[in-house]
């Protein structure tokens, strides 16, 4: 069992905290680099946290747990414009990204409004291809619970609503948070960050649910091993300029790489044991630009497991 | 802090309501606005749907003219300005270029700048607060009213602001609740 750890410390030795967590067969999913300060996000056995934790405190550094670690959640506004940024909708994300999350923020083309309330066919490719959705709606009652649901209600991974009216449920998400709404300011109350961390506490819910899923038919391979094998044998993923070149799904990651040139090379990449990345996963194109998404067949469709 | 002296919404929807109270009061403070609007009433009822906005407008600063900001001598080379207050050179320069040419025009300095006429300046407005403070009571109100509400009518004038807005085409009867606000307002 891995645990989701985020290290934040000082940039002068802290490549000895990398190679402990690869010592201890962990996995470094992100590293951010800000002038002297250093973010790392990664997954250690659960039996070995001391040892980190003993590392870091003597690199005078920071662990805390981030339980959204190695999952991409889609933060969707029915647009960009300021009625819907920066609060609430950045907060959120970037209360999201500090609990580990990789997030991206969706304005849709026609969010907006009840008439022409609507999902186009790209806008659901994209929200679908993340690991949860996170829809950042209004402040009354009947457009929440009569209309905006158009927007999420044939999409195949979990919602969690939030707006400002509290209601015990809405139909179509998994979950409903009030207390939001439309918001002129950011969140500094107490109560306030309250409502943040029923947030995460509910995205880690339905996610953990998800992974309960997933175990009752096991993926063929550890996304973790996937991913090491793809950075080992591609070369070209490390030089990508992007913060994450390889993100993690529950079930897959999508590789910021052009999807023309590395389909083949990527589908080609090999396993010890034998089989090559098309025995176990199935690449396709993504609605984002032109990388590549991966999702790894599970134990009885790839008919073994690695 | 809401002061429900200043702003007052009403909604079919009570919670709803009380949200944009609150996102009222945010975003005029936020926007340097909450001084000169006052006495604001809001009717909003997104099943119609329908927002009015009704608001009393406070202004006191009077236009900004020629003379305010520059004296004007004459010398051999032209009409010299001696600016004494930067704030509003640009203004100036825009309504001097619109007139002279911009190759009759020449700024020596900060706070110097010189016209290629003999004849004195009209003193005219080159700055209206009016107009400006209008233009920043008009854009907060957008970012009140719901996005979707695209179709917008408004009335503007020294005293006051009516705004409606909606997704379907404006009603007479919208506009009659409007004049409604505002004759209970006294106007």
């Amino acid at each position: 069992m891995l645990e989701p750890l985020m290290y934040t410390g000082g940039v002068y030795r802290h490549d000895e905290l990398m190679e402990l967590v690869e010592d201890l067969g962990g996995h470094l999913l992100q590293k951010n680099v800000m002038q002297l300060e250093v973010v790392l996000l990664i997954l250690v056995p659960a039996d070995d946290i001391s040892a980190v934790e003993q590392k870091a405190a003597e690199l005078l550094g920071t662990i805390t747990r981030a339980p959204l670690i190695g999952t991409e959640i889609a933060v969707v506004a029915p647009s960009l414009a300021y009625h819907h940024m920066p609060h609430p909708t950045c907060d959120i994300a970037e209360y999201l990204r500090r609990n580990g999350a990789k997030t991206n923020i969706i304005g849709l083309a026609r969010g907006v409004g009840r008439r022409a309330a609507q999902l186009t066919k790209s806008e659901r490719g994209l929200i679908n291809e993340h690991d949860l959705a996170l829809f950042i709606l209004g402040d009354f009652l009947s457009c929440i619970t009569d209309v905006k649901y158009q927007l999420y209600e044939d999409l195949d991974v979990p919602i969690i609503v939030t707006g400002g009216p509290e209601c015990e449920a809405v139909p179509y998400a998994y979950a409903y948070i009030g207390g939001i709404g439309r918001r002129a300011k950011g969140f500094h109350r107490e109560s306030e960050f309250a409502i943040l961390d029923n947030i995460v506490g509910m995205i880690s819910k339905a996610l953990d649910e998800r992974r309960e899923e997933l175990e009752k038919d096991p993926l063929s391979v550890s996304p973790f091993r996937l991913m090491d094998e793809i950075t080992q044998q591609i070369p070209e993923v490390g030089e990508s300029l992007s913060p994450t070149p390889i993100t993690m799904h529950l079930d897959g990651m999508r590789i910021k790489l052009p999807y023309d040139e590395y389909y083949e090379k990527i589908r080609n990449v090999k396993f010890i044991e034998g089989p090559t990345l098309s025995d176990v996963a199935e690449v396709r194109p993504s609605f984002m630009r032109e990388y590549l998404v991966l999702t790894i067949k599970t134990r009885s469709v790839a008919g073994f497991a690695l | 802090m809401i002061d429900s002296e200043k702003v007052a919404v009403e909604s079919p929807d009570t919670q709803g309501a009380r949200l944009i109270e609150e996102l009222t009061s945010d975003i005029l403070s936020d926007l340097d606005v909450a001084q000169s609007l006052n006495n604001i009433r809001i009717f909003i009822d997104p099943d119609e749907p329908v927002f009015i906005l009704y608001g009393k407008l406070a202004i006191s600063l009077p236009d900004i003219k020629i003379s305010d900001v520059a004296t004007m001598t004459h010398t051999d080379d032209g009409l010299k300005l001696d600016i004494k207050n930067e704030r509003y050179v640009n203004d100036l320069l825009d309504k001097l270029v619109a007139r002279y040419g911009k190759a009759n025009i020449l700024q020596l300095d900060r706070y110097t700048v010189l016209v290629a006429t003999d004849d004195d300046i009209p003193d005219e407005t080159i700055y209206e607060p009016t107009t400006e403070l209008k233009r920043k009571v008009i854009d907060s109100i957008r970012r009140v009213a719901p996005e979707g509400y695209r179709i917008i009518k408004h009335d503007i004038t020294d005293d006051y602001i009516l705004f409606i807005a909606s997704e379907e085409p404006i009603k007479q009867e919208w506009i009659d609740r409007g004049r409604t606000l505002l004759k209970e307002a006294g106007l």
